[in-house]
């Protein structure tokens, strides 16, 4: 075990470094020039040059590559070309909003999702499970941003129960109720939207399970339904569902991009989308390479827990 | 290599899964709709009653009437004609992309956990690489690198971005299956590597990767407009599902003009709905174990 | 566990149920104001930030030394941080007084060698900057605003508080103060005079700039969600009215909604915060709002690509325009709020020709010209069409038919913005939709002068090109007008690009909010410490 953790662990170098310099070439091989999107019009091709020195850009991608590494190295993720911070803080100041909304949505999705999953699952192609199921559905075929906008329709300019977008009120004092209430419909959003799919893994996981003879074994001693279902099925049914939840966390952590947009969320969703559309390439790669730390991160954490509730799982 | 004896054996479990599945009355109604929906995009021209192109000068975003029943989109064009014929992009874009990457996604995960050691390493970690990637950054590569758009260029890029998700999944499942009795007992009697995946390992995890298969074919379905706003896919005045419903990205449209989002809507969820229903019949076909 | 968690959402949703509506809502007193734009700023340099969305934020923060201001198509100044100054007979030296009570909002005064500083920082070559061109008229400078070897610099501080400026030549005084005068804001000497020039775009300060000099002090930026800006109660030209001022990020599609729950009273305006059109005829019902359009300097255009040669005969450009339904365009996309003209100088600008008229839409004349041309009815174009905006991707669909009506054929291709621009950069396309906020000088050498830099048509008309170089040398307002009826005149018959339609601004403004001008509901808006508000 020591010796597999070892290793993947001495893996993950190579690793992280392939992906900067793959990042790094497609990035600079992508149609677009940062720079002509930092300028306005009247500025003299002079003022271009100037800029594009002042960026670095005006080096060929190799030695710029060199240079970020280097930087790196020394733990400077290096300066966005669109504001001038440096790109620890642009990325660092979206983590916490970011987690905020994709952890309660995850929790919120998980809550909906086992409960049904696991009714829909016993009462199988029943009118429980096909309105269920319609329900799951519609979730997924509508896109994000409908979601959201008839969210805001509903909740924000009929019934006015919650704030239509941002993360706090204006001028109000930023209290935890205050931030509880404009989270509740992003949140939400994002849980309804991943709910669906989730209600259907629980279901044929929870369908696998009570399948199974140890199951049968349980109901045919005797025992009663609920008991069965709980001690029994339950418990087995979401292993591989939790697990799901391990691998989602990049997906998580490269945010919701659609939910922070509509709801004014200041996310790494938003982030990204404005980085790419300014061709701001230090902080798409302080992005990238914190992507990349996570995806590994928590591949070894899912493969770990893997081996935790399966011990005939072993890795050598 | 398997013999004869074992190749017979398998014949005969195929036609016993398809009669399993026409026993499935919901999924066989599911196959009959969807099959409906492919022959109105194949027959879209004799169909539709307009051109999904022309313009109407003196209406736009109109409400139903006689002359166009489902009304008219932004550009007054024939929000049923459009319906019609975009039947064929979406369709095309969600069922080829998503098999593309359900089958690559499955045979690279299964070889990885089938396998494990250096194979498994390696796998995985191409896995990881590909999920490190922002998505955007390759589509806009993607966009460079094919030039002009086309609708297989969207298939390509769906089933790229889309294989490692799954990948995961049937590893994570096959991991805890390879080490079941029944496996071991498959390997005991001497059944060749092949046979046991195909067999014994992927029919047991279908029911996760089913899941995926028809929430993604929604999600391509969708992704395919946010694709050609970018410049890649099906480009205007070609519709599809997913571009009609961009058109409703406000909220007055979502109150007063349910006609630019309900038919696409509707669409797209009746399509994954009869897919999901299939798919539910085929997994109970082919996983002899479930009966309940 | 399950159930702790889900008792607490139980509790979450009682709560939002029993507490009454509107507790939650802005709690505003009538001296805080909202203004909504739809993208956040890069930064808050007042040398160096992004055109539109970053100027709009620091002009309440920085001033230039006077305001300038259209009023009835005529250019007026008003006293910002100069009180006065004066031009001498010879158009050639300008000297500004600054108010004797100019001070910087830690206290110290404004000077003259603020002044000095901020130009002389403009013009360093190792300074990142998009002011070059508004002082390259200054003695001692090239025409991209930088130093020259030789020549001395114009600048000169007279006495503290006075600052004398020399132009290379007799100037147009107009264009002078507005450019010079009225687009250069200031910049604090004693907080940046020691930072290196080519420091300054990453100093600490663009992000945090507390010390400014405008009726309006800096508080906070909440990355990505809003500005916070409080009453400078020491401003000079007397303090505002409105205690506080929040600039907040809202996307197009949500402004309708914060409008109505009153959480916004301002859309930023043109081009950074207006009402989608979708949106409009809503706002415009709205009691508490008042809706306002009015004509707006930004124009949507077709470029042709030159170096395609069946493209370089004007009769298929001509033809291009009399295909195209741009009436229906404005009437129908548009809900009638555009105006349509045939090139690149605002209706709204003073300069611009009455007599040039669109060319009206005429199918047939459109397809008779393209015969005399000799088209080839079996090419298929390429029509590059930016994402951003929706009106401009509606509007190429209605063109793509139009077109094809003519016997034109089209392909449409989409791209983010970035790539867009690359394309045209390598005129890698045949035809493609751009926007562009015109000028207020007439001036137009960047985009229609045979190599400029914003050519992206790379057209060579020479006449044009002698018509444009004659116009920037004249001071004369009188003359000046003379040879730009002529370029407009030219410009209608050449057609280098094809203007589409230019946009009314389509703002929303509370009622409850008074003094801020019609027209100027947010980016023209030079006057925010006059701005009143009331209660909601």
């Amino acid at each position: 075990m020591q010796h597999y953790l070892a290793r993947r662990l001495l893996i993950t170098i190579p690793i992280l470094f392939g992906i900067t310099v793959m990042s790094y070439l497609i990035m600079s091989l992508t149609p677009g020039d940062p720079v002509r999107m930092l300028i306005s019009p009247g500025m003299s091709e002079a003022d271009v040059e100037i800029q594009r020195k002042a960026l670095g850009l005006d080096q060929p991608v190799y030695v710029r590559y060199v240079k970020w590494l280097n930087e790196l190295l020394k733990g400077n993720l290096g300066y966005s070309f669109n504001t001038g911070a440096p790109v620890a803080t642009r990325v660092g100041e979206r983590l916490a909003p970011t987690l905020k909304l994709t952890l309660t949505a995850l929790g919120l999705s998980y809550l909906i999702a086992i409960p049904i999953g696991v009714v829909v699952a016993y009462r199988r192609y029943t009118w429980v499970d096909y309105v269920a199921t319609f329900f799951a559905f519609l979730g997924i075929s509508l896109p994000t941003f409908f979601l959201g906008l008839t969210g805001i329709y509903v909740f924000a300019l009929r019934l006015r129960w919650l704030p239509v977008g941002g993360t706090m009120t204006l001028g109000g004092d930023g209290g935890f109720i205050d931030g509880l209430l404009h989270l509740v419909l992003p949140a939400s959003v994002l849980a309804v939207a991943g709910a669906g799919a989730l209600t259907r893994y629980v279901r044929s996981s929870m369908l696998e399970v009570l399948s199974q003879d140890y199951v049968r074994t349980a109901r045919a001693k005797g025992l009663i339904e609920a008991l069965v279902l709980r001690k029994h099925a339950l418990r087995n049914a979401l292993i591989p569902v939790v697990t799901l939840a391990g691998l989602q966390l990049p997906a998580l952590l490269a945010g919701a991009v659609i939910t922070e947009q509509v709801f004014e969320w200041p996310g790494m969703g938003r982030l990204t989308i404005e980085a790419i559309n300014q061709r701001d390439y230090p902080v798409l790669m302080g992005i990238t390479l914190i992507t990349a730390l996570l995806v590994l991160a928590g591949n070894l954490l899912a493969d770990l827990t893997y081996s935790l509730v399966d011990p005939r799982i072993r890795y050598e | 290599m398997r013999d004869d004896a074992s190749a017979r054996h398998s014949a005969s479990y195929w036609r016993l899964s398809f009669r399993r599945f026409l026993r499935h009355r919901v999924a066989v109604i599911g196959l009959a709709v969807l099959g409906a929906v492919a022959l109105m995009a194949v027959a879209a021209p004799v169909i539709a009653p307009q051109s999904p192109t022309a313009i109407d000068p003196t209406a736009f975003q109109a409400a139903p009437s006689r002359t166009h029943w489902l009304g008219t989109d932004s550009v007054g064009r024939d929000v049923l004609s459009r319906l019609i014929y975009a039947a064929r992009v979406s369709l095309t874009v969600g069922l080829l992309a998503v098999s593309m990457y359900v089958v690559i996604g499955t045979s690279v995960g299964s070889i990885a956990a089938y396998y494990g050691g250096k194979i498994d390493l390696v796998l995985s970690r191409l896995m990881d690489v590909m999920l490190s990637f922002p998505p955007l950054i390759i589509i806009l590569f993607a966009v460079s690198v094919f030039g002009k758009p086309s609708l297989w260029n969207v298939i390509i890029v769906l089933g790229l971005l889309g294989w490692p998700a799954v990948a995961r999944l049937v590893r994570g499942q096959i991991l805890s299956l390879r080490e079941m009795e029944f496996v071991q007992a498959a390997r005991a009697v001497g059944a060749s590597d092949g046979a046991v995946v195909v067999r014994h390992l992927l029919p047991n995890s279908l029911a996760p990767v089913l899941v995926a298969a028809t929430f993604g074919t929604a999600n391509a379905i969708l992704v395919e407009a946010a694709l050609s706003f970018l410049g890649l896919g099906v480009q205007p005045p070609t519709p599809s599902w997913g571009n009609m419903l961009t058109d409703a990205q406000s909220l007055t449209v979502l109150e007063r003009m349910p006609w630019l989002w309900l038919p696409p809507g509707l669409m797209i969820m009746i399509s994954v709905l009869t897919i999901n229903f299939v798919g539910d019949g085929l997994r109970d076909a082919l996983d002899p174990s479930l009966k309940l | 566990m399950r159930h702790r968690l889900a008792l607490a959402a139980v509790i979450v949703l009682v709560a939002a149920l029993v507490i009454p509506s509107g507790v939650w809502g802005a709690p505003k007193s009538e001296l805080v104001v909202v203004s909504g734009m739809w993208s956040p700023p890069n930064n808050f340099s007042p040398i160096f930030t992004d055109s539109s969305y970053g100027y709009y934020v620091v002009r309440f923060i920085f001033q230039g030394l006077v305001e300038a201001r259209l009023e009835n198509n005529q250019m007026k100044f008003f006293p910002a941080l100069a009180q006065k100054w004066e031009v001498s007979s010879d158009n050639q030296t300008f000297t500004f007084t600054i108010h004797p009570r100019a001070n910087w909002h830690d206290g110290r005064p404004v000077t003259a060698e603020d002044v000095l500083f901020t130009l002389q920082t403009i013009s360093d070559p190792r300074t990142q900057t998009n002011r070059g061109a508004e002082i390259a008229t200054i003695a001692g400078l090239d025409e991209r605003g930088k130093r020259a070897p030789g020549g001395a610099f114009g600048v000169r501080v007279v006495s503290p508080k006075v600052v004398e400026i020399k132009t290379k030549v007799p100037v147009d005084p107009t264009m002078f103060l507005e450019r010079t005068g009225g687009n250069v804001y200031i910049l604090p000497k004693h907080v940046l005079g020691d930072v290196p020039p080519d420091q300054l775009a990453r100093h600490p300060f663009m992000l945090n700039p507390t010390v400014g000099n405008g009726p309006f002090k800096f508080v906070q930026y909440k990355t990505d969600q809003f500005i916070e800006l409080v009453q400078n109660e020491n401003y000079h030209n007397g303090v505002p009215h409105v205690r506080r001022v929040f600039v907040r990020i809202i996307p197009p599609t949500t402004m309708v909604a914060q409008l109505e729950r009153q959480d916004m009273d301002l859309s930023a305006g043109f081009g950074i915060g207006e009402i989608p059109i979708e949106d409009w005829d809503r706002v415009k019902s709205m009691s508490h709002i008042r809706a306002v359009t009015f004509p707006g300097p930004g124009y949507q255009y077709m470029l042709f690509n030159f170096r395609r040669p069946y493209l370089q005969d004007k009769r298929v450009r001509r033809a291009f325009a009399h295909a195209i339904n741009r009436q229906l365009i404005v009437n129908q996309l548009i809900k009638g709020e555009a105006t349509l003209a045939e090139g690149p100088i605002p209706p709204r600008n003073p300069y611009y020709n009455k007599n040039v008229k669109p060319w009206p839409f005429d199918t047939a004349r459109a397809r008779q010209l393209l015969q005399e041309a000799g088209w080839d009815f079996n090419r298929t174009l390429l029509l590059r069409v930016p994402v951003g905006n929706t009106i401009r991707e509606r509007s190429a669909d209605i063109i793509r038919e139009n077109l094809l009506a003519a016997g034109v054929k089209v392909d449409i291709q989409k791209s983010d913005f970035p790539t867009h621009i690359a394309a045209l950069q390598q005129a890698n396309y045949d035809i493609a939709l751009l926007g562009w906020a015109g000028p207020t000088d007439p001036d137009v050498s960047s985009q229609y002068r045979t190599g400029g830099q914003y050519n992206y048509s790379y057209h060579s008309i020479a006449q044009m090109d002698q018509l444009l170089d004659e116009g920037v040398k004249i001071s004369d307002p009188a003359k000046r007008r003379q040879v730009y009826d002529k370029f407009q005149e030219l410009f209608a018959d050449e057609l280098p690009i094809l203007v589409l339609y230019y946009q009314n601004a389509r703002n929303a403004i509370a009622r409850r909010m008074s003094n801020v001008l019609d027209d100027a509901a947010g980016l023209y808006d030079f006057r925010t410490y006059t701005w009143v508000a009331g209660t909601q």
